[in-house]
């Protein structure tokens, strides 16, 4: 009771801008959050020309009131649609000064309301709200000192509200955002675990599809067998021819569910290999021995260069099987010529380590692969994307390379080739010298 | 390697016949068990030399009848080839650290190289004493 009577007295005339100013510049940098901001350049004002209450009433884009902040006597303000409409046209490039209003609807609406000030906030020639101020605590009306000084500050408290706003949309972006990536990322985990599941279901079903194929199988390939070494006795020319070719089929078609079975292998992480330090040249002489008379039979020579070579780093029976499937591949397109296996010692620096590779290499002198086909080699049943041409050609199961492949790569090494057509091809891959970088 | 006494345990009746035949004319001794649980009473008879085990059998898996032979010091030395379709990795290793002779994949081997695998386990077990 005491402040209200003593303030008119002692503060009467005694506006102090500079004052009110600072305070002003103060207080815009202090917060960010739009209300909090709202609050604190409303208490600053009032405070500071002693008035009975003042608002922010932020507009949209229909020139509606979309957000309104206020202190003390304006908190429960209630402007009728028509009455802010008739404000927003008339304040919206100018202050509003109640007494210098002419007598009308204007002068009566902001009558009713007790309203005082009225400033448009504006940034960068566009409105975004209003300022309004009620009577002055004492009665009085603004000094001419007072509105011009809060004329002054509008376009910065304008400023302020208006990075508050854009800092608001970033936030409720922001969240919005984040919102949306934790849905797709559960979206993407619940693909991602059906496709787990799929994957599991597609190997479960080769690996057991596979071991029930290889029963009947070995079923059928033993008593071929049989009948073709004459266990059941002599076998007339004719029948013996075909059921070589019966006995090849059913070859082809237990090689090709062993490739499944590896495939399966590999791509499951179930494969386990066996490295170890071994003699490599050792190894390329005990698969010569195996293919020495196939090679024989379609007078194909087949020769290994010598050369002495460090111990290599691998598993040896997965080598053997890369170096079969590697001669064997020769050996079939192979006409006239032959093949020959050699070696060379590479060094690859990277960085802070040398590594050092033996690379076993299978040249033949077959026709050569063009180098379109050079492209699907090592792809999954020698297919490009999209396409079907070329499956399996020549008796292979289209397996052989790509898992040849997959086994290089997991022992750490690499494989390729260099051919043109009509002068033969060389494949080659790399094993890891023993004792090299990330083994012993 | 005459009269040397092989058992079969296979529950393929086409195999099981077939390997029977062949090592009967490369002069062998031969007994069959068509599921686990004749196979395991077999092979804990003692009476025989050498047991052909596969692995997917009816009622007792070959893997366990291997466990079994193993732990009774007086059949621990003979010899067990596992005969089976199954080709993990894991498998593989499990036959070996309980103490099989060889491991035999049937869709890789023709019937005589079945014989030669037999023939071989035993000569290395001459080899060494036995």
């Amino acid at each position: 009771m005491v402040e209200r009577v003593t303030d008119p007295i002692f503060f009467r005339g005694h506006f102090e801008a500079q004052h009110l100013l600072s305070q002003i510049s103060q207080t815009l940098p202090m917060t960010i959050i739009i209300k909090d901001l709202s609050e604190m350049i409303l208490t600053t004002i009032v405070g500071g020309v002693r008035a009975s209450g003042a608002a922010i009433i932020l507009t949209d884009k229909r020139k509606k009131i979309r957000e309104y902040y206020a202190s003390d006597y304006l908190r429960d303000l209630r402007l009728s649609d028509k009455d802010f409409s008739l404000i927003y046209s008339s304040a919206q490039e100018r202050t509003l000064v109640f007494e210098d209003l002419e007598d009308g609807g204007l002068k009566e609406a902001l009558h009713r309301y007790a309203l005082s000030l009225i400033f448009p906030l504006i940034v960068k020639d566009a409105l975004i709200g209003f300022f309004i101020m009620s009577e002055k605590e004492s009665g009085d009306i603004y000094s001419s000192e007072e509105i011009p000084v809060l004329e002054i500050l509008m376009p910065e408290i304008a400023v302020a509200i208006s990075n508050a706003q854009s800092y608001e949309e970033i936030v409720k972006f922001n969240i919005t955002l984040k919102d949306e990536i934790r849905k797709a990322t559960h979206k993407l985990k619940v693909a991602n675990d059906k496709l787990k599941v799929l994957d599991r279901i597609k190997d479960d079903f080769v690996y057991v599809a596979s071991h029930e194929l290889r029963t009947p199988m070995t079923s059928i390939k033993s008593y071929v067998w049989m009948v073709l070494n004459k266990r059941g006795g002599e076998v007339p020319e004719k029948v013996h021819l075909y059921l070589e070719r019966a006995y090849r089929a059913t070859e082809r078609l237990i090689t090709l569910v062993n490739d499944m079975l590896n495939v399966s292998r590999i791509e499951s992480g179930r494969i386990e290999l066996v490295n170890e330090s071994f003699d490599i040249n050792l190894l390329t002489e005990d698969v010569v021995q195996e293919i020495k008379p196939k090679a024989d039979e379609k007078s194909v020579y087949l020769k290994v260069e010598k050369l002495d070579l460090p111990a290599v780093f691998a598993d040896r029976n997965r080598v053997k099987e890369i170096i079969i499937n590697l001669l064997g591949n020769a050996l079939k397109f192979v006409v006239t010529g032959g093949i020959t296996i050699g070696f060379k010692v590479q060094t690859a620096k990277s960085k802070a380590k040398i590594d050092r590779f033996v690379e076993i290499s299978v040249t033949d002198t077959g026709p050569g692969i063009s180098s379109e086909d050079q492209l699907r080699l090592f792809k999954k049943f020698g297919r490009l994307e999209n396409s079907y041409v070329a499956v399996a050609t020549n008796g292979g199961t289209g397996l052989g390379l790509y898992i040849s492949k997959s086994l290089v790569e997991l022992m750490g090494g690499k494989i390729g080739l260099e051919s043109r057509i009509g002068q033969g091809s060389r494949f080659w891959f790399t094993l890891p010298v023993a004792g090299s970088t990330g083994n012993k | 390697m005459a009269g040397k006494r092989v058992l079969i345990v296979e529950d393929e009746q086409d195999i099981r016949e077939l390997y029977s035949e062949i090592l009967r004319d490369a002069g062998y001794e031969v007994a069959e068990a068509w599921d686990g649980e004749v196979g395991l009473k077999s092979a804990l008879s003692g009476k025989f030399d050498m047991i052909l085990l596969d692995i997917m059998l009816p009622k007792i898996d070959g893997l366990h009848i291997l466990k079994e032979i193993k732990k009774k010091p007086e059949l621990a030395k003979i010899p067990v080839i596992l005969l089976t379709n199954m080709g993990a990795d894991a498998v593989i290793k499990e036959a070996f650290t309980l103490g099989a002779e060889a491991y035999v994949i049937k869709s890789e081997y023709t019937p005589d190289q079945v014989v030669n695998e037999v023939n071989k386990v035993f000569s290395a077990q001459g080899l060494g004493g036995h």
